[in-house]
């Protein structure tokens, strides 16, 4: 029940018995002066005196009191606190101040009533402890809370006197005017007004006992109705039984106080069990709080993971287990003079400010996270924490498992570099990367491959392979996806081929594709690396129709000169020929000039055949397909000198030639080589008596080159640039003959190989000339 | 020198023609030479067809000196023709060119030529030349007995 309702009720139930009285005053009804008539009444003043009580107690008591109400109960209050005194002192003083009679009115038959009624001296001292009470009950400080219930607590005492006394039909006659007894009504509605009062502060003192939860609450309620009723009980049986013979009046007392001693020790008795069955309930609390902390205990101590228990509002540590000393390096005693920001970096104070505060303000919350601890040595730690709100020692603790993920964290962001190196270079790869899944949906599609083909990632992850390639294929495709899913055969996994895409608006272009297959678990992917190969297409095509062009070009040249040649020949022999018909047929009839005419015309003939079949032969060497065999130079060498000297019997020349020279090359060409260079030297020591010839080779710059030497005409150096040239010679035709093609072709044909042609001489001392191959 | 062997010369360049028998001729050689100027006058001629038609086929000359490049009909051609005929299977057959394309000399051999012989640019060079055929295919070579030239 709200205590402002009972007080409300006190104060009203109060209200009603002075107001009734008042009527009684008015209207001369004697049972509402004093309820059982004949008994002393309910004096006005005191009525009014109540009335004021009762008004100021509700007032203070409103669902709502404002100051204004409180002002004025405090006032009401100490108008009857000092009507109460009056009395009191007119008691005291033996004067009487009239204020018995202050609200009286002369009326009839009441006069012999109103002439004997007087607010009594327990109802005065009752009404100046009300008051007293009322003014002070709202006071701020403890001690007027203190001296307000003390006042309430007499005057029910008081007022309780009296009624009982009314219950046990006296009129309690005293000789103490100031015991005078009060009415009935009076007594009851002080009664209600102590009650109200002692509500009215339902956090102290009897009506906090009353109230409380705890044992001493329910003891209070339990027995303070039998030891207020138990007396009234046992007297009244007392009473009946001394009235009815059972027993005289030392027998009564005996009686009843026996049967008071009885009662007491019955209550005491109930009481005892009751504060022992609590003890005993506590006891096992006890033990199973015990039992639960040291089950905690146990598994915190022996827990691999780094635990502790902190004080919620010091947060200091209160525990510690083994593990946590272990991984922080602190012992028990560092640990038990730290806090829990000591084991934190500076940085995270403020976050854990942030939790204890809501650990405080919810404190059955278990609470989790990742945070970074900080160990003796420095090490900073990534740990994920769980903790649990318990009561430790008696106080709000925080039990907390701290489990070290600093390794995983540093995998995972590894892992996460990792894959952020390959998202990058798949992102930022010029050729188009594309996975996808057994189903042939696309799964991935870079970058690359959005350019490629024309499609965002987003349009077309979710879409089949299929749509990438042009129609005529997706069959085949479908069919090779198919027999790799359940054979295992793979005719493009693990090689690159070339295919044809489709780009988003429907052009197709040649590509490059290279397939990787891999399994995930029971999931079979695809990865595809693809290069648009267009360009290159076109310049492969480009380059076919060049080599084309170049066969056919050869082709042409080939039959060119095999036609030049017949047909160039054959007039150069009609020439010779006739020429020398004329000689033999009519030389008598020409002199000697014109005879010479004639050979000149013969020679120049010859020399143009010589002409066309060098040309011929420079032209075929560029053309000839080079084969790369062992050539025995040193034995071609032989030969050609062997041929030479068959050819000139009456020479002597010197011939030395290098043996087991070798080289890798095309034996026609080098024998033309070979032929040209000896043939040359040959030539050029054509005056000398004794010449020598030498062919070998020797090591130059890390390479062998070969050389002809000779101690023939040489030549000079200065013109060493035109050696080479086609045609071009160094010496005139009559000093010796040649057509000046034959170094041309010897470069031609050093340098189809690879080689390089060179020459030193001087003028009279002969010449050497080396090659390279 | 015998006088009825004849010598065939397929010849399309009249200049080469007169200096082929003047170089004969001054090496004494008096066979009669006959002259076709291109592959199917040859061919007319040892088949007794067209220009030469109502020729008695028996009589096949002593060699055939054939020049390659022919108007016509090549040479080459008229050579396989001439071996593809049983009539003049055998026949004697000397290629006279003045190719030296190695080509030629190999299929002129593999289509059945007995010799190849360059004509030389100089003249005095060509004369020793035609006077050695002589001699040789002439007076040292033994033809092939008549039955089979039947």
């Amino acid at each position: 029940m709200n205590p402002s309702t009972l007080v409300r009720g006190a104060a009203a139930l109060s209200f009603l018995f002075a107001f009734a009285a008042l009527a009684g005053w008015q209207f001369d009804i004697a049972f509402l002066r004093s309820v059982i008539p004949g008994r002393s009444t309910m004096n006005p003043t005191t009525a009014v005196a109540l009335l004021l009580l009762a008004t100021g107690l509700w007032l203070a008591r409103r669902t709502q009191s404002s100051r204004w109400a409180l002002a004025i109960s405090r006032a009401l209050a100490a108008c009857v606190a000092l009507v109460g005194l009056i009395a009191l002192a007119g008691y005291v003083f033996g004067s009487d101040f009239g204020i018995h009679q202050l609200f009286l009115t002369q009326r009839g038959g009441a006069t012999s009533a109103a002439a004997t009624s007087r607010v009594s001296a327990p109802t005065a001292f009752s009404l100046l402890l009300l008051g007293a009470a009322l003014m002070l009950m709202d006071a701020p400080v403890r001690v007027g809370r203190a001296v307000a219930h003390g006042c309430a607590l007499l005057a029910a005492v008081v007022a309780l006197v009296a009624l009982t006394g009314h219950a046990f039909g006296g009129s309690f006659q005293s000789r103490l005017a100031l015991l005078r007894p009060m009415a009935l009504n009076t007594a009851a509605a002080l009664i209600s007004l102590c009650v109200g009062v002692i509500a009215a502060l339902p956090d102290y003192g009897l009506a906090a006992v009353l109230r409380s939860p705890t044992l001493g609450g329910a003891l209070l309620r339990r027995l303070l109705p039998a030891v207020v009723l138990a007396p009234m009980v046992l007297f009244w049986i007392r009473l009946q039984g001394e009235e009815a013979g059972w027993y005289d009046r030392s027998g009564g007392r005996a009686v009843l106080v026996t049967a008071l001693m009885v009662v007491l020790g019955a209550i005491t008795w109930r009481a005892a069990i009751l504060l022992d069955r609590s003890d005993a309930e506590r006891g096992q609390a006890e033990t199973a709080l015990r039992d639960s902390e040291e089950r905690y205990r146990l598994l915190f101590d022996i827990s691999p993971e780094p635990g502790w228990v902190f004080d919620l509002e010091t947060l200091q540590f209160l525990a510690v287990n083994a593990a946590a000393m272990g991984r922080y390096g602190y012992t028990a005693d560092e640990f038990r003079s730290m806090t829990i920001r000591d084991i934190r970096p500076p940085e995270e104070i403020p976050r854990l400010g942030d939790r204890v505060a809501h650990l405080g303000e919810h404190p059955s919350a278990s609470a989790g996270g990742l945070w970074r601890h900080r160990t003796k040595d420095g090490t900073l730690l990534e740990v994920e924490i769980t903790s649990h709100a318990l009561t430790f020692q008696g106080r709000r603790a925080q039990m907390v498992l701290a489990h070290d993920v600093t390794e995983r964290r540093r995998a995972e962001a590894a892992l996460r570099a990792s894959e952020e190196q390959f998202r990058t270079l798949a992102a930022t790869a010029n050729d188009a990367i594309i996975s996808g899944d057994a189903r042939g949906i696309i799964t991935y599609f870079n970058p690359g491959a959005e350019r490629m083909f024309g499609y965002a990632a987003g349009d077309v992850t979710g879409k089949l392979l299929a749509v990438l390639m042009p129609e005529r294929f997706r069959e085949a495709h479908r069919q090779g996806m198919e027999r790799y899913l359940s054979t295992g055969v793979a005719r493009v996994i693990g090689r690159t081929v070339e295919l044809v895409g489709r780009r988003r608006e429907g052009t197709e272009f040649p590509l490059e594709l290279s397939l990787a297959s891999w399994r995930r678990g029971e999931e079979v992917a695809f990865t595809a690396v693809i290069r648009d190969i267009a360009a290159r297409k076109e310049a492969e095509d480009a380059l076919k129709l060049y080599a084309a062009q170049l066969e056919a070009a050869n082709a042409e040249l080939d039959a060119f000169s095999y036609s030049v040649s017949h047909d160039l020949r054959a007039p150069l022999r009609s020439i010779d020929g006739f020429s020398l018909a004329l000689l033999e047929d009519c030389g008598d009839r020409l002199d000697e000039a014109g005879r010479d005419h004639l050979h000149r015309v013969r020679a120049a003939a010859q020399r143009m055949a010589t002409l066309i079949d060098d040309m011929l032969g420079l032209s075929r060497v560029t053309r000839a397909t080079l084969r790369r065999e062992a050539v025995d130079l040193s034995g071609v060498a032989h030969t050609v000198m062997t041929e030479l000297k068959d050819g000139a019997p009456h020479r002597t020349v010197d011939v030395v030639i290098a043996a087991g020279l070798c080289a890798e090359g095309d034996p026609r060409l080098l024998r033309v080589v070979l032929e040209n260079l000896l043939g040359n030297a040959w030539k050029y020591t054509g005056r000398k008596p004794n010449a020598r010839i030498e062919f070998g080779a020797l090591e130059t710059d890390g390479t062998r080159a070969y050389y002809v030497r000779d101690d023939g005409a040489g030549f000079d150096m200065a013109y060493a640039g035109k050696l080479f040239g086609v045609f071009q010679r160094l010496h005139s035709a009559g000093e010796f003959e040649g057509t000046g093609i034959g170094l041309a072709t010897v470069q031609r044909i050093v340098h189809r190989h690879g080689g390089r042609v060179w020459a030193e001489g001087a003028v009279g001392q002969g010449a050497t000339f080396y090659f390279t191959l | 020198m015998k006088d009825e062997k004849v010598i065939l010369l397929v010849e399309d360049n009249p200049d080469d023609a007169l200096l082929t028998r003047r170089a004969f001729e001054k090496n004494h050689v008096t066979n009669e030479i006959v002259v076709a100027h291109d592959g199917v006058e040859a061919l007319d001629y040892l088949f007794g067809t067209g220009l030469h038609a109502g020729r008695d086929v028996r009589m096949m000359p002593q060699v055939v000196l054939l020049d390659l490049k022919l108007p016509k009909l090549d040479g080459l051609e008229v050579l396989r023709r001439l071996r593809a005929d049983e009539r003049t299977k055998l026949l004697p057959v000397v290629i006279l060119t003045s190719s030296t394309e190695e080509r030629d000399l190999l299929s002129g051999y593999r289509l059945g030529a007995n010799s190849y012989v360059r004509k030389p640019v100089n003249f005095s060079d060509f004369a020793e030349a035609a006077r050695q055929l002589g001699l040789y295919w002439l007076l040292l070579n033994q033809p092939p007995p008549e039955v089979a030239r039947g």
